[in-house]
């Protein structure tokens, strides 16, 4: 798309209907924000970055709980947080979200993003 | 590149929506940018009932605007007392108003000052609040490591805040305070810093560690 249409289509976009139907899901936000914590580490104190993931982590699986498409990732996470969280369990973490986000979370791949905000 | 960008959006926002109001916030507001910061645009239209992160690339740049409805800001006007890491209120306090027809980003800014007297006012009601909370989540049974976990980081969540509000009580915090609260933390205190560092993240003794320090030394202190 042009940069001209992106406006242009940006004007629609800003209307109540149009950004509610266009939202991502709470859970593809989530996995969003755990993803950019990851790669924006060095931006984070290292003395606490992974207490800082992990309790993203730990909110990122509470709003799962009442997900049944995504049980089989609620287990393999629930698993990883009952363990003590260290750089090797983050790098499983790691693979564990990007396979959630292929597999049912981005499954389009629209110009704009948009999120809700609760 | 990125004013001119910004300048742009701005000027074609307002053309087809005369009635709503545009800021600039983030760095490009305050000159810190970088070539490879968002350009991030408050927008505020009152046909357009909830709050929205409107995210896109434009020549090359990344565009965040944030459409928002004044709602969420009286929903979560209390938490907003509570909090350190405050997006929205430090994003529209510091927003830049480049066209606000119904003076509704004035009118928000002056009820985020509001909120910061009432914080600075309530403080030692915040804290004893928050402290009852912690004192509530030391008594909850919890069998699990996981629950355990859970507790001990609401509980660290907590402590932070009440660091913030004894200690930083300015009301808005920049969004590297928000994102690092550990490293103010240690500019006032080395001793909370010490003993924070020393129990996170979880571990098998964490919850004893946080209880002792919680008991012996922070409640105690603030």
């Amino acid at each position: 798309m042009r940069d001209i249409e992106k406006l242009s289509n940006l004007v629609d976009l800003l209307k109540e209907e149009s950004l509610n139907k266009c939202s991502i899901s709470t859970e593809n936000f989530s996995v969003q924000n755990l993803l950019t914590i990851l790669k924006n580490r060095k931006s984070f104190n290292p003395d606490f970055f992974l207490y800082q993931f992990e309790s993203d982590l730990i909110y990122f699986y509470e709003n799962l709980k009442n997900n049944e498409k995504l049980e089989p990732y609620k287990k393999k996470i629930r698993k990883l947080l009952d363990l003590q969280i260290s750089d090797l369990v983050i790098e499983e973490t790691h693979v564990v979200l990007i396979k959630l986000c292929n597999e049912f979370l981005l499954e389009d791949s629209n110009i704009y993003t948009v999120k809700r905000l609760l | 590149m990125h004013y001119e960008i910004a300048i742009e959006i701005i000027e074609y926002l307002h053309k087809k929506f005369p009635n709503a109001s545009v800021a600039i916030a983030g760095s490009v507001a305050n000159g810190t940018h970088k070539a490879t910061s968002d350009i991030d645009l408050l927008f505020i239209d009152e046909q357009i009932n909830n709050s929205y992160s409107i995210s896109f690339k434009y020549k090359e740049v990344s565009i965040s605007i944030f459409s928002f409805q004044k709602g969420i800001f009286y929903k979560h006007n209390y938490a907003f007392l509570y909090k350190y890491h405050n997006m929205p209120i430090n994003y529209i306090y510091n927003a830049n108003i480049i066209y606000d027809p119904q003076k509704v980003i004035l009118d928000l800014k002056s009820r985020i000052e509001e909120l910061f007297e009432k914080r600075k006012a309530l403080k030692n009601l915040l804290i004893s609040e928050l402290k009852a909370n912690i004192e509530r989540l030391f008594k909850l049974d919890s069998k699990s490591s996981y629950e355990k976990k859970k507790k001990v980081y609401l509980i660290v969540n907590d402590i932070i805040s009440i660091f913030f509000l004894r200690k930083q009580n300015r009301g808005i915090n920049n969004k590297k305070d928000a994102r690092d609260p550990f490293s103010v933390i240690k500019q006032h205190d080395t001793t909370l810093y010490s003993m924070l560092n020393e129990c996170l993240p979880y571990k098998c003794r964490t919850y004893q560690i946080i209880k002792e320090t919680y008991y012996n030394y922070f409640s105690i202190n603030y």
